[in-house]
């Protein structure tokens, strides 16, 4: 079985901790690095020409840079491995407009509410990117 | 069978009885529209003289109307389709100024011609009424989306913090089981800070929701000390952000106004400016200045990082805030405040720029009102 290589953008470190352990409880993960803002983690990414991580999860207010700013910057770059590469955006909005915006872009494959989710929701989602 | 007698006086009333109406009564013929007959009422409205009116048609006091448009109005009763038309619309007095009017339309028989016979009620004072009742319907849908606007913010505000605290809570839970008590203790902490974060934002609630009640308890205040006791209550949060407080207020300055809400508004308005207050600046500051006559007029300038210029128009909305690396609040301050100054009946403006913000607000002096 192989484990994913996430990425959490998130300015609030209470929620980041929150979703490490949920995530770490799920076992399907190797490594978690962790960005306050969009703008650095776009320069991560963009550095690392890699194919981890493989998820992401972006909330969308952050300062710098928020989330869809973000998406925006990440679809106008040629990735070349960016095909394998999957977003969830976590937020705590449950407007449907934000929803529906974030899953406008092709590579977000999940819009999250916080505090809406369990790590067994959580684990339930996930088990479609490991291969058994 | 009514005697000759009893016929010509009730003709002589009825023809009184029209000639003194003051509602505009008009007979005017069916195909050249001339007036046959105007009476008084309507040429007291429109400012002409009997003789003035005869060389008019109704179309020319009804700005709003073509000669070709009026035909079509008329077509139905021409047609005999319908017996009456009733339409609104303005007419024009001999000095240009116009009024609404409500136009009652049939069409008689007069010596053997057809002609038209309208009534007209002037409506000036039913369209006040309705553009009052716009306004005021206007008001309530804009407080209906207010309100709307309010409870998904502060449903959705209340429960983030909870909903942190309930995950904080399950993961103390854990760690406890495997004695990892570090682990808890952090915890720990980060639930209290939340449960403070949740606390005040309730307590906003509560001044949002007090904030447009009128209370009648005016007192005569001295602005100085006033705003001073207020600059002490925020002495730490100042001394931390390294805020510099510049206070130009007249030493004898008395007002009457309601305390608390005026302490309030000063309050908010100083610690947002201490709160945005610029890291990269040497010398940070706020300053208040104050003065009284007629009304009192209360300033607060700051050279902080200013309100993003796409942001300006949002910043009385609840539940705003536009430096989420700064801004931890409810959110709320400055509806409380907007509210605060409307409720004592004034006014709050500001302008902002990366250079610094001012906040002025004006509010009519208590004791003249």
């Amino acid at each position: 079985m192989k484990k994913l290589s996430v990425l959490i953008i998130d300015d609030s470190e209470t929620d980041r901790y929150i979703l490490k352990r949920f995530l770490l409880k799920t076992d399907f993960v190797s490594e978690i690095i962790e960005f306050n803002n969009g703008k650095n983690a776009l320069e991560y990414l963009a550095k690392n020409e890699l194919k981890s991580p493989q998820l992401v999860y972006v909330d969308i207010n952050m300062p710098l840079m928020g989330g869809f700013e973000f998406l925006e910057n990440y679809k106008h770059i040629n990735f070349d491995c960016n095909n394998e590469r999957f977003f969830y955006v976590i937020s705590s909005s449950s407007n449907e407009s934000d929803k529906n915006k974030s899953l406008s872009y092709p590579f977000v494959d999940e819009y999250m509410v916080k505090g809406n989710f369990t790590a067994k929701d959580l684990k339930a989602k996930l088990s479609k990117y490991i291969d058994v | 069978m009514k005697s000759f007698e009893q016929k010509k006086l009730t003709h002589d009333f009825i023809s009184n009885l029209i000639e003194k109406s003051l509602n505009e009564i008009y007979v005017f013929d069916a195909n050249t529209l001339k007036f046959l007959f105007v009476n008084h009422g309507a040429c007291l409205n429109l400012g002409y003289s009997q003789e003035e009116m005869f060389s008019l048609d109704p179309v020319d006091i009804k700005p709003e109307y073509s000669k070709a448009e009026f035909d079509k109005v008329v077509e139905s009763l021409r047609d005999g389709l319908k017996e009456i038309i009733i339409f609104e619309t303005f007419h024009e007095r001999k000095d240009k100024s116009r009024y609404p009017v409500e136009v009652h339309l049939q069409m008689l028989d007069f010596r053997g011609e057809r002609c038209f016979v309208a009534i007209i009620l002037d409506i000036t004072k039913r369209k006040l009424k309705e553009d009052e009742i716009k306004e005021i319907n206007k008001k309530l849908e804009r407080s209906n989306d207010e309100l709307t606007h309010f409870a998904y913010k502060a449903s959705h505000d209340l429960k983030a913090p909870l909903s942190t605290i309930k995950n904080l809570a399950n993961f103390m839970k854990e760690d406890l089981i495997d004695q990892n008590y570090e682990e808890v203790s952090k915890n720990i902490d980060q639930i209290v800070s939340q449960s403070h974060r949740l606390e005040n934002l309730v307590t906003d609630i509560l001044k949002l929701a007090k904030a447009d009640l009128k209370e009648t308890k005016v007192e005569k205040l001295n602005l100085l000390s006033l705003v001073q006791s207020v600059i002490d209550r925020n002495l730490d949060f100042c001394q931390s952000k390294k805020v510099k407080i510049i206070l130009d207020i007249p030493e004898l300055i008395e007002a009457s106004f309601e305390k608390t809400r005026i302490q309030q508004i000063v309050e908010n308005l100083l610690h947002n400016s201490i709160k945005y207050s610029s890291p990269e600046r040497e010398e940070r500051y706020v300053k208040i200045s104050a003065f009284a006559d007629d009304e009192l007029v209360i300033k607060v300038e700051d050279n902080g990082i200013g309100i993003p210029a796409n942001k300006q128009h949002e910043v009385f909305k609840m539940f705003t805030r536009f430096h989420p690396e700064i801004a931890d609040g409810s959110g709320l301050g400055m509806s409380i405040v907007k509210k605060g100054v409307e409720a004592l009946g004034g006014e709050i403006t500001f302008s902002s720029s990366s250079s610094g913000t001012v906040f002025l607000v004006s509010i009519p002096n208590g004791e003249l009102s």
